[in-house]
């Protein structure tokens, strides 16, 4: 009877899931093999060939594992020091990994471009290194650091003093206790791998502006390429994008193995919470170069190079009004997908729990193509699926928030299902049994639990969405351009001071948007923990 | 227990909040695509006139080709504004705009020659695919020519836009085919040229910030861009190649649109070319408005930009050029960029 229910009341769930986030995602990659799926007849024919050669997928790996593992161990490390250590400088790391996930990636790029265009840097051996392949690793790496930072915070702070003490009377070698402490650590790492890795396939702008004079094949460029045709060659588009979607599935399917493999429930009712020691001399040391490092590489400089854009006309063009208005849109547009972006990832992570089927894994897999696709050919996705007589939702601002929902939630369910699963079920099994109506579970047992995922989850979304370019530029409603149309506006038109303090504004209010709604919900929360602590 | 409602409500609240203030309140008469920079201006001036609102979606070219063409043929628009005859044609050829729009005009000989034979676009200003913009004090005598640009004394001293990427370079590349002996023969003139030491940047931004830096000596970009940068930095200057390309802008009509609009988007191209809109255009675009009047009645172009009647123009054949698109730039890709 239970489990009709269930199945009653997921059905139309699962239903509205497929509908708005797989089918028209699938309805695209089919599209090379059902020719009644294209937008107009015989768009794709014009095409003969598919211009991608092995190296393409040779060069696009390596690039996506060499920022990976740039990201993966410094975010492991801050990761630690930030959990596990008590440590004066926590305040500014936080603020420069924030920044770093908020700056978009082309107005890094961009800051940094003014940097090495300084005469005495242009020619130098640094510049040469930074217009190449170790400028787009630097910079994909960086921005991919702070997505592996927050996967791995969740899991050191899950681990708590008991199994490392445990591990102390157990194991008797300190390596081996190590070696317990990572394993513990990898679906977390996992996770980050995974995110980094795909995000680092996908991303097209920062390799065709860094490597534009090494030219670099990469199997964006032969995406990019197909797009750029008149009338667009869809079809051939989609059939390079399903390169992306299996090099992701082989990045899921490491985070899946991990999570399985080594995946544990660490957070339980009789966990005490500890302080964490502090930093010794030596690793205080190491913790304030490599923060320094980080604030000064990954947001003094390009920081800098951006603000004096912003405030002293670098460009000799004629000043025009900032679009300020665009900040509201996007701020409401973020606001909201990052919303359901959390919620919708939270649901399907719970389902997958449940389930544990081959079914969830199915949705799950499904997703991935929209992580792995680039936004560009995303966006047309959603046009192509929803401008048809069926759910008109084309040219709304519902259809902009489901795509960027749909963009989000892949990337959310492979971060949350660490700290998600880390969860003990019994700690709401506990509840049940003693009475406790669904609705006071969810508050009072599962939500200060879920708080500190969401809220990351959120900020992140909601990061990520605010900025965000190509899916707004296809799907953005008359009248409504979000922010980083307005950018892409200003910089097509010369504008670049416009174009760098209307970015700024954008960051600056994106945090304040972010600690804003984070004060609040802890405020809500606060009381419920403080009553638990003295028990 | 209780403190979960305050969020949950102050969630619901944005939510709701924001649907509202986003939700479009009013009908949106004429949509316009455009990827030219003063088509806002002509959009209000047309609804003062005539009470026709008119919603202008401000895109890139290659975003307002995808938009186009993702939505097939059941377009959202009703007229889209933008660069480059070739991409209307390859528009024109998979069936996705009006026939027969063109306005009879008092048209110039050059606009003349730029009309199609269906009327599937309106030229509504000339721009050239290829214009050389140098700094004097560096370059004292650039080329005049394309064969010029082999000269080995210009080895590694010339830079251009991917035509992958940047859409109006195509026209460019095309036109740089064609002097080399046409499709494939050309091949071999710019493979010269890639002998020569030619860069290839992604768009507009990186090649003219490399002939700023120094990295290169002259930039080929398309004429507006070189007479927008010339005009705010007096140390630069340009020279229009013996012939120089077409690369008009164009007005099309999306195809199978209720008639009523039709007849509205026809009454929009005949205001965006007469002479008072055409002066708006000059005075108030900001790069877009580089451009040579295509009808006699228009004013003159901008200031500093030479006569049309001192130049060699030569006009690709959209029909032949068009199609081919997907395989020159392929070409382009693999044998000279590399990728």
């Amino acid at each position: 009877m239970h489990k009709a229910r269930r199945v009653a009341l997921s059905s139309p769930l699962f239903l509205v899931f497929a509908g708005l986030f797989v089918y028209p995602i699938a309805r695209l990659l089919l599209m090379p093999w059902i020719p009644a799926l294209e937008p107009a007849e015989g768009m794709g024919l014009h095409a003969s060939t598919l211009g991608l050669s092995p190296v393409a997928i040779a060069n696009t790996v390596r690039l996506g594992l060499a920022s990976t593992l740039v990201a993966v161990p410094l975010g492991l490390g801050f990761g630690w020091l930030l959990e596990r250590r008590q440590w004066r400088g926590k305040g500014l790391i936080m603020l420069t990994l924030w920044l770093i996930f908020l700056t978009p990636s082309y107005l890094l790029t961009t800051g940094w471009q003014i940097v090495f265009s300084q005469p005495m840097l242009h020619h130098g051996h640094l510049a040469q290194m930074f217009f190449g392949q170790a400028g787009i690793i630097a910079l994909l790496g960086l921005k991919g650091f702070p997505f592996a930072c927050l996967a791995a915070r969740g899991s050191w702070r899950a681990i708590g003093t008991e199994i490392v003490d445990a591990a102390r009377i157990h194991v008797a070698s300190a390596w081996r206790r190590r070696g317990v402490l990572l394993r513990l650590l990898l679906p977390a790492a996992g996770s980050a791998f995974a995110i980094v890795f795909i995000e680092s396939i996908q991303e097209f702008g920062i390799p065709a502006t860094l490597g534009a004079q090494i030219h670099l094949p990469i199997i964006t460029y032969a995406i990019y390429e197909r797009l750029a045709m008149t009338p667009v060659d869809f079809t051939h588009a989609a059939l390079l994008s399903w390169t992306l979607v299996v090099l992701a599935a082989g990045a899921a399917s490491v985070h899946f193995y991990l999570g399985r493999r080594f995946g544990s429930a660490l957070v339980h009712g009789r966990q005490r919470q500890s302080a964490p020691p502090s930093c010794s001399r030596a690793e205080g040391a190491v913790a304030g170069v490599a923060a320094m490092a980080l604030l000064i590489i990954g947001i003094a400089i390009p920081g800098t190079a951006i603000i004096h854009a912003a405030l002293w006309q670098i460009d000799p063009y004629a000043s025009v009004p900032v679009p300020w208005h665009t900040l509201l849109y996007s701020t409401l547009y973020a606001s909201i997908a990052a919303l359901l972006a959390v919620s919708v990832a939270m649901l399907l992570i719970s389902g997958q729990r449940r389930a544990r089927g081959s079914m969830a894994h199915m949705v799950d897999a499904m997703t991935l193509g929209n992580m792995a696709i680039p936004g560009l050919v995303l966006g047309a996705a959603y046009i192509i699926a929803f401008n048809g007589s069926l759910l008109p939702l084309y040219g709304t601002p519902g259809l902009l928030i489901i795509a960027y929902v749909a963009a989000q939630v892949p990337v959310l369910v492979r971060f949350l299902q660490a700290p998600m699963g880390q969860v003990h079920v019994s700690m709401s099994d506990a509840a049940r049994l003693h009475g406790m109506p669904w609705i006071n579970r969810a508050a009072d047992v599962q939500a200060p639990l879920l708080l500190s995922p969401f809220l990351w989850g959120w900020t992140m979304a909601f990061g990520q969405v605010f900025f965000e370019l190509p899916i707004s530029e296809l799907l953005y409603p008359a009248g409504r351009a979000p922010v980083g149309v307005a950018i892409v506006t200003l910089n097509q038109k010369m504008h670049y001071t416009e174009e760098a303090r209307l970015a700024l504004a954008g960051i600056a209010l994106s945090l304040v948007i972010a600690g804003l709604v984070a004060a609040i919900l802890r405020f809500a929360m606060a009381p419920q923990v403080a009553r638990e602590r003295p028990a | 227990m209780k403190r979960i409602w305050i969020p949950v409500v102050l969630l619901a609240a944005i939510i709701g909040g924001s649907i509202w203030a986003l939700w479009p309140r009013s009908q949106q008469g004429l949509v316009l695509y455009s990827a030219v920079d003063y088509s806002g201006d002509v959009a209000a001036a047309f609804t003062k006139k005539t009470g026709i609102k008119v919603t202008v979606i401000e895109l890139t070219t290659g975003a307002l080709l995808a938009k186009i063409s993702a939505e097939g043929h059941r377009p959202a628009w009703a007229l889209a504004w933008f660069d480059g005859d070739l991409a209307a044609a390859a528009l024109d050829h998979a069936g996705l705009v009006s026939r027969h729009i063109v306005p009879q005009l008092p048209w110039t000989d050059e606009g003349r020659s730029l009309v199609p034979a269906d009327g599937s676009y309106t030229p509504t200003g000339l721009t050239l695919a290829g214009a050389y913009t140098y700094r004097p004090t560096v370059m004292s005598n650039p080329p005049q020519t394309w064969t010029g640009l082999v000269n080995p004394a210009l080895h590694g001293a010339i830079g251009m836009n991917n035509p992958s990427i940047s859409g109006p370079m195509y026209p460019m590349l095309a036109g740089m085919l064609a002097q080399g002996g046409g499709w494939p023969k050309g091949q071999d003139f710019v493979l010269k040229l890639k002998g020569n030491g030619l860069h290839v940047y992604a768009k507009n931004k990186a090649t003219l910030a490399a002939l700023r830096e120094g990295d290169i000596k002259m930039a080929i970009t398309q004429s507006s861009a070189a007479w927008y940068l010339a005009a705010k930095d007096p140390t630069l200057r340009v020279r229009i190649p013996k012939p120089a390309f077409a690369l008009p802008s164009v007005l099309v009509v999306a195809a199978g649109i209720p008639a009523k609009t039709r007849v509205a988007a026809e009454r929009f191209i005949r205001f965006a070319m007469n002479h008072d809109i055409q002066k708006l255009r000059i005075g108030q675009g900001e790069g877009d408005s580089y451009y040579w009047p295509l009808t006699t009645d228009a004013p003159q172009p901008k200031a500093g930009m030479p006569a049309l009647d001192t130049l060699v123009i030569k006009h690709l054949n959209p029909g032949r050029w068009g199609p081919i698109e997907p395989q020159v730039n392929q070409w382009f890709s693999q044998a000279i960029i590399g990728q």
